[in-house]
Formats: C-alpha cells, structure tokens, sequence
C-alpha cells in the first residue's frame, strides 16, 4: 500500500467540505466536460447523486488508514456499480475529475505533496471497488425482466410479477434494486415477495410515493411486457438465520409485507418446523391489499395471521383494532423469538422502540438498515 | 484560485460542510404528543422550502459571478499577453492549465442546477396532486360508509318489525351486516380499479356470512 498522510488528507477534505454543494456540483461537471459519456451513467436530476458524493468521500478520507474497516462498504460499492455499467476504465476519469476539483477549492493550500497524498488514496479506494467488482465478473452486472404479471389492488399499490432472464440468486428477505426504462438512471429497492418459481419469475409488491419518480412509474405507468432491470440481491437483516430454530414473529406495516410473504414461502420450503406469528397492518380495511394470498398462507397449521387496521373500527373478518405494534403487544412478545420487522421508517421506529420497551433484547429484532426507506418504497 | 473564507460563517463545528438545500428539504421534526402545543407543521415545512430555495439561489450565484471572474481574468490575460507582445517583450503564452476550462465547467453546473430545480418542481408538484386525490378518495369513501351505516340502521329496523316471533338478536346483525357490505360496495362502484382490494375482502365476508342453504 502507497503511504499518504492521513491527517493532511483530512484537513484538506474538511478545508473543501466547507463549500458544501458546490464541491459536488463542481466535481461532476468536472467529470461531465472531460468525460462527456460518463454523463449518460447517471440520471437526469443529480440532487440526490451529489449528497452521496460528499458523504462517502468524506467517510473514505477519515478512514482510509484503517483501510481493513472501510474495506467492506468499499467492495460492496465497486459490485453495486457494476450495475451502473461502471468498468475499470471509468476510474482514472473519476479521479481526474476529483484531483481538479481539490485544487479548485483549495486554491494556494494544493501542493504537490497533496496531489500526492490523494492520488494514492484513491488509487487504494479505486483498487478495492475495481477488484471486487472484478472478483463477481462471473455473475451478470444486472437482470433484464420481463413485467409478466400486474395488478393495481389499491389506489397506490400495485402487485407486479417480474420474469427475469435468468433466475435472480436471491434469498428470501433480500432486495434488488429495480430501474425501468421509462426513469433512467433511477434504482429504487425493492424486495421480492415470493421464492422465484421454476421460471424464476417472482413478485414485488410497490406502493406509489407522491412525486416518487420510480414507484409512480412502476404503478401507474407500468403495462405487461415492459422490461425492468433488477440489480444483485443485497440485504442481510431480513433473511432466515440458518443458526437458529427459534419461532418468529413478523411485523409488517403497507408493502413491507413482502419480505415477510418470502420468509413464510422460506419456512414452507424448509418443512414448516417454525412457528410464525404475522401481524400485518394498514389504516383501513382496504389497505390490507394482499388478503387472500396471506389467508392461503396462514392456512398452515404453523402460521398464524392477525390483520390489524389503525383508523377503522374492526370489521366482520378477525382484523384487530390499533397498530400493529399496539396489537402485537397485546398479544405479548416473547424474549425468545426471531422478530422481523418491515414497512414505513415511522412504523419500522415506532415498533421496534415498542419491542425493545417489552424486554425483546434487541439482538432478536431484525429490521433492514441499510435504508429501509427505499425497501419500504418511499422516495425522497 | 483563492475563495475568501473570511466572508463565510465559520461554524462551530468546522468539520462538518454546511448544509446543502437537499438536506434542508429532507429535514423533518417529530411530532408533539397530541394535545401539547407545537409548531404548524405546514408552516415549518413552508419555511424550510424557502431557506431551501435561498441556499440553492446563492449556490446558483456563487456559480455564475465564479463564471464571471472567469471570463474576466482570461480577458486580463489576454490583454497582458497582446499588450506585453505589442511592446516586443515577446512574453510567451502562459502555458493553460491542463483540464477544462473553468468557464464550461461552471456552465455545465448552471445547466445542471435548472434541470435539478424544474425536476424537483415537478415532482413536489406532483406529490400534491397525489395528494389531493387522495383526500378526494378518502372523501368518497367516508361518504360510502355514511351512506351504507344509514342503510343498515333502516334494514335492521324493518327486520325486528318483520320478523316478529321469528326474531333473534344475531338475525338483526346480520341483517344490518348484509346491507351495510351491499351498500358500501354500491357506492364505491365509480371507484372500481382503485378498490378491488377493499371490495374482494367484503365480497369474501359476505360470501361467508350469506345465509345460503349450503352454509345452513
């Protein structure tokens, strides 16, 4: 590993982070008039795009000497971009592109003895995303899909089928990022609602967000046929522990349903020796937008299905009044179980404060960190 | 290039950059327990609109006058340079510096910054027809279940008037549980796509609790 100065990097990056947006907005122009194919790799709005910039390079530069702790977020970013197209060759582009904007900000404080320092820093940066993107060259940088299967069951949630081209190798509980043609550039993540069938084709439950570029257009704009790509699978918070033989309870508010629907689908799969306890939630009646196929499933002797519906009263079916933290505590959490929890940030927060309150030690609540935001479908 | 930090406010915190009008606009507050006296929540979100939209002004700006001085020290140097040659001092050239020049890249960051500005304009644009609509439904729906609790109360009545000996406090439920499903669906006919969820799950009930000789 080239030697640099980490606390000269430092001070430097914290002398040009004090000129907020423009240091992004500066670096990808940069990159955008000298590189000008490097343009059409990114989406037509670049205001989300620029806040990332600055906090993962920030993050990078103070740490980039406990190289062995950034390691990870840096080969999972170099994989994530194979999806962007981003090879090898883009790299010596990227960091041009960051160098001029150093010296831009800078001004009189850019040395040679800096330059230095940066360009082997990022050459180490550079170098883990390269291999690992390179290491995983085997498996495709995205899946094109087919949307084979679409139904609007509520006014802003659509249950749509996708038949990638080859089977996604995804677990139960992970995600893809999904794009479609119609917002380029645009990846939102979502998690499949079933195990692949034999054609691998699987279901993604979306749910509109006002102004959200991606889920409008999957739910209004989306028709049979249109072709979708799906990124790798990530996510690891919301997956079956092969370790443990624990029952599990599954709380799930809206669309964060669908980690849950694959778990169950999971368990069937593995002969049913855990029990399950699903409490699923919406505001009214007709927010629980996948009833029969969560019936179908709590049909096994081993599930069992409480519907819950916050601001109607209970209506002729078993659905219970309150959120479905509220509900579930009635029922009483055990300190034993493998809890899971999915749906909108107010939700996932409001339940898992609750769980933890109710004496679940928090090793057992598994909820997805990693923006759970996007899994739940929200958009900025 | 020198920038002038003197004129910028130092913050306490000199690590951290300042904030961008993206982090202004994702801002948000929790909410007081009900009852308790808070802010307007429209008011607060209003107000973060426009020191949103400031911020992005004075980006906008500081990127456009950086144009400028741009455009006005490449005149300087030009100028020096004839100026110098034309007294036969032969003054070469000053070698450019590599990469692009500051005067694209700085209208590349206008151009960027308006396509931003009317994507984002748009898009709250749209979250408030979303809205809207959705406030519209709410308001058919709440009309529906008014309509179908009056209708229900009218069958139920004329349930104990008719059945007399024959009557049983489940059988007025029933009744009243019948007609209010039947009503609701009705009313909801002009909403159709947009609620087969909610129209499926009482169509299920209705089936169950239907008194058809096969359940009897």
């Amino acid at each position: 590993m080239t030697a640099f100065d980490t606390a000269r990097l430092q001070t430097s990056w914290d002398l040009v982070a004090q000129h907020g947006d423009q240091v992004p907005l500066f670096f990808y122009s940069t990159l955008f008039v000298t590189h000008p194919h490097t343009r059409d790799m990114f989406p037509l709005s670049m205001e989300g795009q620029r806040d990332k910039l600055v906090t993962a390079l920030g993050r990078v530069v103070s740490q980039v000497d406990r190289l062995a702790s950034v390691t990870p977020i840096l080969e999972q970013l170099g994989r994530d971009h194979r999806r962007f197209s981003v090879t090898r060759d883009h790299y010596p582009a990227v960091g041009q592109a960051l160098v001029a904007t150093l010296e831009h900000f800078l001004g009189g404080g850019w040395t040679d003895e800096l330059k230095a320092d940066w360009s082997a820093a990022y050459e180490v940066v550079a170098g883990v995303m390269i291999s690992a993107a390179e290491a995983d060259a085997q498996a495709p940088p995205w899946y094109e899909a087919a949307i084979t299967g679409f139904e609007r069951r509520t006014a802003s949630v659509a249950v749509l089928r996708l038949t990638p081209d080859t089977p996604i190798p995804y677990r139960a509980g992970q995600s893809v990022a999904v794009e479609t043609a119609a917002r380029p550039r645009l990846w939102r993540y979502y998690t499949p609602a079933t195990l692949p069938d034999p054609t691998g084709s699987f279901e993604l439950h979306v749910r509109a967000v006002g102004g959200g570029p991606v889920s409008t257009a999957l739910v209004h704009g989306a028709h049979l046929g249109d072709l979708v790509r799906c990124g790798a699978p990530v996510g690891q918070h919301l997956t079956l522990d092969p370790s443990s033989s624990l029952d599990l309870l599954l709380i799930a508010g809206g669309t964060g349903l669908a980690p849950m629907k694959a778990l169950i689908e999971q368990l069937a799969v593995e002969g049913g020796r855990r029990r399950v306890q699903l409490f699923w939630g919406g505001r009214r009646h007709f927010d629980l937008y996948d009833l029969p196929a969560i019936e179908r499933l709590a049909a096994q002797d081993w599930v069992r299905f409480i519907p819950c519906v916050s601001e109607e009263p209970p209506g002729a079916n078993a659905t219970r009044h309150g959120s479905v933290i509220e509900v579930a505590l009635r029922y009483g959490v055990l300190a034993d179980q493998d809890v899971y929890v999915c749906g909108p940030p107010a939700m996932v927060d409001a339940t898992v404060d609750g769980l933890l309150e109710a004496g679940v030690p928090a090793r057992r609540v598994r909820y997805e960190h990693f923006g759970y935001k996007e899994v739940a479908g929200d958009e900025p | 290039m020198s920038h002038d930090l003197g004129e910028a406010v130092v913050p306490d915190h000199l690590t951290a950059p300042p904030l961008t009008p993206q982090q202004v606009r994702a801002t948000t507050f929790g909410r007081t327990p009900l009852g308790r006296r808070g802010l307007d929540e429209d008011e607060v979100v209003e107000f973060l609109d426009r020191v949103a939209e400031d911020l992005a002004r004075r980006d906008r700006s500081e990127a456009h006058a950086r144009a400028n001085a741009e455009r006005h020290k490449n005149a300087l140097r030009a100028w020096s340079v004839e100026h110098a040659q034309s007294r036969g001092l032969g003054w070469p050239q000053s070698p450019r510096p590599p990469g692009p020049s500051l005067e694209a890249v700085n209208l590349m960051s206008q151009t960027q910054q308006s396509c931003d500005r009317y994507i984002r304009e748009t898009q709250t644009y749209c979250r408030r027809l979303a809205e809207q609509a959705e406030q519209h439904a709410n308001h058919i729906i709440a009309e529906a279940r008014h309509h179908a609790a009056r209708a229900a109360e009218r069958a139920a009545e004329e349930y104990r008037v008719k059945a007399g000996a024959a009557y049983t406090p489940e059988g007025e439920e029933l009744q009243h549980r019948l007609v209010w499903m039947r009503t609701f669906i009705d009313s909801l006919g002009s909403l159709e796509s947009q609620l087969s969820a909610a129209r499926d799950a009482l169509e299920h009930d209705l089936r169950r609790l239907s008194p058809t000789p096969a359940r009897r």
